[in-house]
């Protein structure tokens, strides 16, 4: 054995174990075992407790009399003759606390303390499990903040509540090889984010895009700033980008495809990169968004028309500017 | 972020509604600003959707009321916090849980009642069953509770006793009614607290008469949890219910105390960065 090895006991717990494997160091409570010997001593109840004892042990009292005594004030009073104080506590010439005597020691293994070991163990379990349980069930009526939608969101990570075709979904997603800058959502669609993603994959710009870009009239300085990931371009000048888009196909769209991994079929401008349902042909039927009423399908038909309900449904910091 | 209003200047309307409803949708997965495209695809066809199971599908809740409450049911009867179960309420009578202060209670009313008669008739009956009086028959002279002949000790105390200590118990009970409904509230926690034990020791499958005896893993494995127990504190669980039966009178017992205060420590040195260096190389 190592001696420099990492180990789990700390010196508290090999001074107690050793003690416990010798059965030491655990006891019934103090003041509790000296309550019951108060109580037995009491100058009324002690010689109760001696009759029943000396009766029993002589074998001059009969059965039905020593019950008699066990139950002599069970039903008014029964701390007058330590009864039981209630009927399904059965009790012998101990009486109530002979009977609490014998359970505390039943409890610590009547001098085998590895009993007790076990059955705290048990004890504390059962404790953990069922209040584990109980406190979840409680829990469980308020922890969703009425957020709950259905169990098929709940398990998949709300993976199913974007699309509840998830082979599909995940086949199409896969195609999109690193077309997508997730941590960036918030500019899904926008030409800019599609040419930062490029930048960020390539290290810089393609010569394909920044020659398209410049042909549509974006001035070089944009197209040369493009590289900082801090760059603002106008709205007009992204207008302008998506046009050049649309005007990059075959060789130089391949090499984009390339770069992204992109294996989508149909793609025939890198503008229909910003086209989710040729982004995804697979399933964009059962794409679905988040709205104020529920989900709602993105796509309404087979042909790719969008549900335009959603420019009024969707939160209004997505739809408007200003909002 | 660009939102729609701007997005569909930039690019056609309807590919822009679109893109901000994936959006919106995409970012309900937690975590998905963290990840790459190819982790989100390989995750997306990894999962596994329910399938043919309607009534799991048709929940409106994630937990329905009704099964909330067969599961706050079946924890009835615990003396923790919302009616949970502590450790003391399955093997409480060890530590005197509900107990010792309900003893203590029951002398100090008797302090106040007269039961000097009771005193004398249960005197007297273990003067019975001691021969004082004889014993075939037995006498129990004139002035004595139940005084007359008697056949033997069992008839003695059967039918003369016996009936002397209802009647005075019968007094006590109508003489003292304040300390008697203490005595009886007393009694009756005592009485709820064993039967509580029973009936969760079952649940839990506790059966001391099947538990393994001398069994040295069990004592290993407890000492491994030891410093846990004594997190928590709470009264009745098992920081409270270990210190109450670790008998501190010896070197022993007062290290079982000190490995809990070890763990309680634990908590709050972790919590403000403190380190610690309990643990022996092997």
């Amino acid at each position: 054995m190592q001696a420099d090895m990492p180990s789990t006991l700390s010196p508290t717990q090999l001074n107690a174990g050793a003690g416990l494997l010798q059965n030491q160091g655990i006891s019934a409570n103090a003041q509790f075992t000296t309550a019951i010997e108060n109580y037995s001593a009491n100058q009324t109840i002690n010689p109760f407790l001696q009759t029943m004892l000396v009766g029993s042990e002589s074998g001059s009292l009969s059965y039905s009399t020593l019950h008699a005594l066990e139950s002599l004030a069970a039903s008014s009073c029964p701390s007058l003759s330590d009864s039981a104080p209630y009927g399904n506590i059965s009790i012998g010439v101990t009486g109530f606390t002979g009977l609490l005597s014998t359970t505390a020691n039943t409890y610590l293994g009547n001098g085998d303390t590895s009993i007790f070991c076990q059955a705290f163990t048990v004890a504390d379990g059962f404790n953990g499990q069922t209040n584990s349980f109980v406190t979840s069930a409680v829990n469980s009526q308020t922890y969703l903040g009425g957020t709950f939608t259905n169990m098929n969101d709940q398990i998949t990570g709300y993976i199913t509540a974007v699309n509840p075709n998830t082979k599909a979904f995940g086949q199409d997603l896969a195609n999109l090889g690193l077309l997508i800058d997730l941590s960036n959502l918030d500019n899904l669609g926008s030409p800019l984010a599609l040419v930062q993603q490029i930048i960020k994959v390539a290290g810089g710009n393609l010569p394909v895009i920044a020659l398209a870009f410049v042909s549509v009239g974006i001035t070089q300085e944009v197209v040369l700033n493009l590289d900082n990931p801090q760059a603002s371009v106008s709205d007009s000048t992204q207008k302008l980008m998506y046009q050049a888009m649309t005007a990059i196909t075959g060789n130089n769209l391949q090499q984009v495809l390339d770069l992204l991994h992109v294996t989508t079929p149909n793609i025939t401008t890198m503008a229909d990169l910003l086209n989710p349902c040729l982004l995804f042909p697979n399933s964009f039927q059962t794409l679905q968004s988040p709205t104020k009423t529920g989900y709602a399908n993105i796509y309404i038909n087979p042909y790719g028309t969008v549900n335009t309900n959603l420019s009024t449904q969707l939160p209004a910091y997505m739809l408007r500017s200003t909002a | 972020m660009i939102a729609l209003d701007r997005l569909q200047q930039i690019i056609p309307s309807d590919q822009a509604l679109a893109n901000k409803a994936l959006s919106a949708g995409l970012e309900q997965i937690g975590g998905v600003s963290k990840m790459s495209l190819p982790t989100l695809a390989a995750t997306v066809t990894a999962i596994q959707p329910l399938s043919d199971l309607p009534l799991v599908n048709a929940q409106t809740t994630a937990v329905p009321p009704d099964i909330a409450n067969f599961y706050s049911n079946l924890a009835v009867g615990g003396s923790g916090p919302g009616n949970i179960v502590i450790v003391s309420d399955i093997i409480g009578t060890a530590a005197g849980y509900n107990y010792t202060q309900e003893l203590t209670d029951t002398l100090t009313q008797f302090g106040t009642m007269n039961l000097t008669y009771l005193t004398l008739i249960y005197q007297t009956m273990l003067n019975v069953v001691n021969g004082v009086y004889g014993t075939s028959p037995v006498v129990i002279p004139a002035g004595t509770p139940g005084a007359g002949t008697y056949a033997n000790e069992d008839t003695a105390v059967s039918t003369g006793l016996i009936p002397v200590a209802q009647t005075e118990i019968a007094t006590l009970v109508s003489t003292y009614p304040n300390q008697v409904t203490q005595l009886n509230k007393d009694w009756s926690t005592m009485g709820d607290q064993w039967l509580t034990e029973q009936r969760l020791q079952s649940q839990a499958g506790i059966n001391f008469a099947n538990l393994q005896s001398n069994s040295q893993s069990s004592i290993f494995s407890f000492i491994t949890n030891l410093p846990s127990y004594g997190q928590n504190s709470a009264v009745g669980e098992s920081n409270w219910y270990l210190t109450s039966v670790a008998n501190v009178s010896n070197f022993y017992g007062q290290s079982v105390v000190a490995c809990l205060q070890q763990g309680s420590n634990q908590v709050s040195l972790q919590n403000s960065g403190i380190l610690t260096t309990y643990n022996i190389p092997e």
